[in-house]
């Protein structure tokens, strides 16, 4: 039985029917976990998500974007995220079994490991390919930071900079060897630092996660249009490198600064898509539909809106992209760049 | 449509362990509490299933949260090893990889596990599955494959080989042949196993205990698990003839038991084909009943094969149709209770300690 999740009732207050149902969607970014009492699914594994996918819009897959859950207790530090690879193996064995209808939810799954060892991550990796049962296809290092004490630094503590750092690198270096590729999940200020290791590093694969996160929250509260000067500028010069490419959504958090969560009724598809249609449309300018997704980051932006109002959002946007265009962004361009 | 092992199919709906809410049959079993016998004395069991089964009688369910609500109920569970039941199986893909599903699975409820947020006993320490050893040598490849996805858990195989030539006694979900342990192919698959440090866990009844005796013979270097004192029957024309079903089975294990690479599990009797028929009382029996119902198959395997090679084992949820957790392993305690310490330690803990390398 899917537990609740904690903002339920305040996301019912907006019911709305999927739009195109029928179009067959990969969801390229979410996670599972459990005891995230911050979030409003504090356990989201397969029967939470299912709720989300079967909920109205036409999920055919999932890609699971790692989250720190459920790493070993014991053994080495640097093998310890093995065990959320294992983990999520294990939902996606789950559904592989035809058990819970058609979805088939972590297709594809992207980990993490210190790339910051150097060299020597190789065996963190090879350990992380053979025990993802064919699924595992990249690694996510979170490196999200800021110098205001008000703006929240990622979960891992990265030290500013980590992207520049000349051990990152040759831990970066080897994930072209495997053929994974890396997420990149920065705040916009950061943004720069993942083109300059994009430009250092062609024969690797990269995809910015959330529009590079463009902030909302304490001194940048009150500069909105400068921030997205600023983040218009450095996403330009990202496009430029051939082996990126750009997810569109999870702009939903807190840090974006927008606090749907704190009205009294949460956002109408048509409200997102409003208040989001710049950020959207200016990447899909640049990086062209062959190198962007759309993306759920479920249930991180549960926190704002339920999964048909998020995909209806995108699907609003796209009203009038045509077919093609629309089979891109929701489901080839994922089934390339996760090899589904 | 997904095979279901007979044994499953006579399950009731399982309860909710991470809901707590009680199904019928959770109400049934509650009415015996037990103290917990010995409740510090270490314990791996050695075999239990996990599982989600849809039928068209309802849903079954055992997972990680229903696991730990038995294993949290008194007795002290360092670790467990999971035996395969044909759970998860893939849904596509070639036909004899469809088992690695299984231990995927299973090595993402040990990881939960291993992140120590459930708790301290290790679930799925060791994890057995299955594969189609008749297919001979290439069975190699799914070995090998679990191997990979195991996460260094992965120990042996367990493929059934349970069948009676009365219609009232249900075979193994594999449909297996009678003498399948003595036919060429087996055996080449078999064979594949040893190359592999695998262990084979021997699930069968007990008309057939020579077959796998004649095949322990053969492999010697093979380590094989003698699963639930080789299920003596006391169903269809086995019923009611409890003092001749003893006696065969007792010939059959004491020349099984010469076989130093064999070792016994012991419990794994209270299912419907051992015929007590408990789960037709008003009541669950006690652990002192059930220990006296069934004390002369523990006695003469111990005897037989010593504490060096033999391990308690609860055999849930199969089991769990008769007993509760609980009062499963008060049995055995109550058997136990002049035993040594160092006896102890290898009955309940050790031996499965080696067997499995946990």
């Amino acid at each position: 039985m899917a537990d609740r999740a904690t903002n339920q009732d305040w996301l019912d207050l907006v019911q709305e029917e999927a739009l195109e149902p029928d179009l067959p969607i990969i969801d390229p970014h979410h996670h599972l976990w459990d005891f995230k009492t911050e979030r409003v699914n504090p356990r989201y594994f397969l029967e939470e998500m299912l709720e989300d996918t079967n909920s109205g819009h036409n999920i055919v897959a999932t890609v699971f974007i790692e989250c720190g859950a459920m790493f070993r207790e014991d053994g080495p530090d640097e093998e310890k995220c093995l065990g959320e690879t294992e983990f999520v193996n294990g939902i996606a064995a789950q559904s592989a079994s035809g058990l819970y209808g058609k979805t088939r939810v972590a297709a594809a799954i992207v980990g993490t490991a210190p790339l910051a060892m150097g060299e020597s991550v190789r065996d963190v990796l090879e350990k992380h390919i053979e025990l993802g049962g064919g699924r595992f296809k990249g690694i996510r290092v979170g490196v999200t930071w800021d110098g205001s004490p008000e703006v929240e630094n990622h979960r891992t503590s990265p030290n500013p900079g980590i992207l520049m750092g000349e051990k990152f690198r040759e831990g970066f270096a080897q994930l072209a060897k495997y053929d994974l590729s890396f997420e990149a999940w920065c705040y916009h200020p950061q943004i720069p630092e993942v083109t300059d290791l994009a430009r250092k590093h062609p024969n690797n694969r990269i995809v910015l996660d959330h529009f590079g996160g463009p902030i909302g929250i304490g001194p940048y509260a009150s500069r909105k249009d400068e921030v997205f000067e600023e983040w218009k500028q450095s996403v330009s010069d990202l496009a430029e490198c051939e082996n990126v490419v750009a997810k569109l959504g999870g702009l939903n958090m807190h840090v974006n600064g927008y606090n749907w969560h704190e009205n009294p009724k949460p956002p109408t598809s048509e409200e997102l898509c409003e208040a989001y249609r710049r950020y959207f449309e200016f990447t899909l300018e640049k990086f062209g539909v062959d190198r962007c997704l759309f993306e759920s980051n479920f249930p991180v932006d549960k926190l704002s809106c339920s999964y048909v109002v998020c995909w209806n959002s995108f699907k609003r946007l796209t009203a009038n992209y045509s077919a093609d265009e629309k089979a891109k962004l929701y489901h080839d361009v994922a089934k390339r760049v996760y090899s589904l | 449509m997904k095979v279901i092992p007979p044994e499953e199919t006579h399950y009731p709906p399982q309860a909710d362990g991470r809901n707590k809410v009680m199904s019928d049959h959770d109400t049934w079993l509650a009415q015996v509490q037990e103290e917990t016998l010995e409740p510090d004395l270490p314990i791996i069991d050695p075999h239990h299933h996990l599982w989600h089964f849809k039928t068209p009688g309802g849903e079954h369910r055992y997972l990680l949260e229903d696991l730990l609500e038995d294993t949290g109920s008194g007795h002290n569970i360092v670790a467990t090893v999971f035996i395969e039941c044909s759970a998860m199986w893939r849904a596509d893909g070639p036909e004899e990889m469809k088992v690695v599903g299984e231990t995927e699975f299973v090595n993402g409820i040990a990881a939960m596990s291993a992140s120590g947020t459930y708790g301290d006993t290790r679930v799925a320490a060791g994890i057995v599955g299955t594969a189609n050893l008749n297919v001979g040598a290439r069975i190699g490849e799914v070995l090998d494959e679990h191997l990979k996805v195991g996460g260094d858990r992965f120990r042996g195989i367990r493929y059934l080989a349970s069948a009676d030539p009365s219609p009232d006694v249900r075979d193994g979900y594999t449909n297996p042949p009678l003498g399948m342990f003595g036919e060429a192919k087996f055996r080449e698959g078999f064979a594949e196993l040893g190359k592999r440090n695998m262990t084979f866990e021997g699930w069968l009844y007990h008309p057939q205990i020579p077959d796998l005796t004649s095949l322990a013979k053969a492999f010697p270097e093979t380590t094989i698990i003698l699963n639930h004192f080789g299920g003596p029957l006391g169903v269809g024309p086995y019923a009611g003839k409890g003092d001749e079903v003893l006696e065969v089975w007792k010939r059959n294990i004491a020349d099984l038991a010469e076989c130093e690479n064999v070792v016994a599990k012991l419990g794994g009797i209270n299912m419907k084909v051992n015929g007590f028929n408990w789960h037709k009382n008003p009541k669950p029996p006690t652990s002192q009943e059930l220990m006296e119902a069934t004390r002369d198959y523990y006695e003469y395997t111990i005897e037989r094969f010593g504490v060096d090679r033999c391990l308690f084992e609860s055999n849930f949820p199969v089991d769990k149709v008769s007993c509760s957790y609980n009062t499963l392993w008060n049995s055995f305690k109550r058997l136990t209770e002049n035993y040594s310490a160092d006896e102890k330690a290898k009955l309940y803990h050790d031996t499965a300690a080696r067997v499995y390398r946990i």
